[in-house]
């Protein structure tokens, strides 16, 4: 804020303040001359007072700024202070891409390849220079958590896996500090407040273990819809204004869980009562607390093993094969016409985007579904057949249960999938990854 | 998410309720379960199980219920059973017609086994009306006629 930006109000706080911090010099300077040895310096105390009703001083620019939300009753000028005076931080450790700007409306097309923590940043003070943003440029660990989290008043969790959410939420819970969380996939959200002034229930109250690995749903694997997932964050926005300006209390905060869903019949938001916090909680109950900040930072809590992941290593090597060998049997076949069948085991969806031409598609879930032979193939007269899928994984998976519970012989993976495919071999394939 | 419609229903007029009337209707992801339907209608006399002293129909009979008679798939068991004695139940269902309403009573819900636990496993949250099922009794809450249950599971992306 520079001087002549300043109300008239705001310059005399200004010499107020630099007059108690003059003040505060001196008696320094005096004490390390060794002439005053107060410890408790009251003007230098009073002027770190001054300077913090300062730093909650709107310009006069800023007073037309918030002007339209600060006439809300529910905001008001004291909110707008507490805003004013809080600062912004932003741990991110992965970069802008392409595939995240249909949602991620923080970057832009040129921010792509720069960190996602300075690409947001860097738009934000766009949007208002007023702004203090720290950036963090890691992910965030059992290693920085504790440093990072202890510093701020408030956590939103946007993050994106079961593990980091339980990482976020223990050190959160520690630390004293209140979680603002949204999570959402396909045309769904979720929105909860967690840990409420310590007085609300955590994440692990609600949900005290995690989800089998194979039950979770990621949004580069399902998919999402950039003003579904948008509405959360929003709504997230709106959480976090109601617990800084005390809307919120401790009298009328009631646990709950909002269900955001955007392709009902309606678009639709039914909040839950939910539960209070549990009396056998391992991080937030101090009577059964078995996670504390030694457990993490030693280390002890590995979350993602703990969360567990779905082990895709199932097949021996030769039950694979390598995408140039698909293409050099596919290319055979036109001569030969000794018949073979590729299948592409990604969700349907995916598969009308792009596939390989003369592909049969039998999703892997459906696939797993299958009793028989017959039931995924019926008109199968004992041809080679090659599995494909995104990225080599689930086609592993279908292999094997193909050879181990459908009884076909004579099928292979291929690895890397229709990814290693566009890159190695059909450079025209179109990947939307 | 699977919602379920409780609906008494009475054999005969001036009867006492025989049973209810499960409208379901599913969508994202969960609606796998009951073969992909979106919509259907079931009409079952809820039994009661042996553990339970109340005459009136918990929240356990219903998960009973779901998993000898709904579900398509025995592999969708794992969503709703926590394996203990490792009984496998006869699972006969797949009788529903899509959107109708399924003739006659279903009465072999009664022989129940029950040395299994039948609750759901986690990352499903099970809603009663408007509520975490948490405060209301969870396997123990005692059905009621309009109810509406809901079975959702916990999102994660971002």
């Amino acid at each position: 804020m520079s001087l002549d930006e300043l109300s008239k109000e705001q310059l005399i706080e200004k010499l107020k303040l630099l007059e108690l911090e003059n003040n505060s010099l001196k008696e320094q300077v005096g004490k390390t001359y060794g002439i005053d040895n107060h410890d408790n310096n009251p003007q230098l105390q009073q002027y770190q007072h001054q300077q913090q009703s300062f730093n909650s001083l709107l310009s006069s620019e800023e007073y037309r700024r918030y002007g339209r939300q600060m006439q809300v009753p529910e905001i008001g000028i004291s909110t707008q202070r507490k805003l004013k005076q809080s600062k912004i931080g932003i741990v991110d450790g992965d970069t802008v891409d392409v595939t995240n700007l249909h949602r991620q409306v923080l970057h832009n097309t040129e921010t792509v390849g720069m960190l996602k923590c300075e690409s947001a940043k860097r738009n934000l003070l766009k949007l208002n220079p007023n702004v203090e943003i720290q950036t963090y440029p890691d992910l965030i660990s059992n290693d920085n958590a504790f440093k990072i989290i202890s510093q701020y008043d408030y956590v939103l969790d946007c993050t994106d896996n079961p593990a980091t959410r339980y990482l976020i939420n223990d050190v959160s819970v520690l630390c004293g500090k209140t979680i603002i969380s949204g999570s959402g996939v396909k045309t769904d959200g979720q929105l909860c407040v967690l840990n409420f002034h310590n007085i609300g229930p955590c994440y692990r109250c609600f949900y005290p273990s995690p989800p089998p690995a194979n039950s979770i749903t990621s949004c580069a694997d399902g998919g999402v819809v950039g003003s579904c997932i948008g509405l959360v964050g929003i709504m997230m926005a709106t959480e976090t204004l109601k617990v800084i300006s005390g809307f919120y209390s401790g009298d009328n905060f009631k646990p709950y869980l909002g269900l955001y869903s955007g392709f009902g019949p309606n678009q639709s938001l039914r909040t839950f009562k939910m539960r209070g916090k549990s009396n056998k909680c391992k991080v937030c109950c101090a009577e059964t607390r078995q996670i504390t900040k030694e457990v993490i930072e030693k280390g002890d809590l590995d979350y993602h093993t703990w969360c567990g992941s779905v082990d895709y290593n199932v097949l021996k090597p030769d039950e694979r094969i390598d995408v140039q060998n698909l293409k050099k049997i596919i290319d055979t076949e036109k001569e030969t016409k000794t018949g073979f069948l590729l299948l592409d085991v990604r969700p349907k969806e995916q598969f009308e985007i792009s596939s390989i031409p003369n592909t049969r598609n039998i999703p892997y879930a459906k696939l797993k579904k299958c009793k028989t032979l017959e039931d995924v193939l019926p008109d199968y007269d004992d041809v080679p057949v090659y599995v494909i899928c995104r990225f080599g994984r689930d086609s592993q998976l279908s292999v094997r249960f193909l050879k181990d519970q459908l009884g076909l012989k004579n099928v292979w993976d291929v690895k890397g999938g229709v990814n290693k495919w566009a890159s190695d071999v059909d450079g025209e394939f179109f990947v939307y990854w | 998410m699977i919602v379920i419609l409780l609906k008494k229903f009475q054999k005969r007029r001036h009867q006492a309720a025989h049973g209810y009337m499960l409208h379901a209707t599913g969508k994202g992801g969960l609606d796998v379960i009951f073969g992909g339907q979106k919509y259907a209608t079931f009409k079952f006399k809820l039994p009661t199980t042996s553990t339970t002293t109340t005459t009136q129909p918990t929240m356990q009979d219903l998960l009973h219920l779901i998993v000898k008679n709904l579900l398509v798939d025995k592999k969708d068991r794992c969503m709703f059973v926590v394996p203990v004695s490792g009984i496998e139940i006869d699972n006969e269902a797949q009788n529903v017609e899509n959107g109708g309403v399924k003739d006659g009573v279903k009465e072999d819900g009664e022989d129940g086994d029950e040395e299994e636990e039948v609750t759901v496993t986690p990352g499903i949250l099970v809603l009663v009306n408007d509520t975490d099922w948490e405060l209301e009794g969870e396997l123990e809450y005692v059905l009621e006629d309009g109810d509406l249950i809901s079975f959702t599971s916990t999102l994660h992306g971002g």
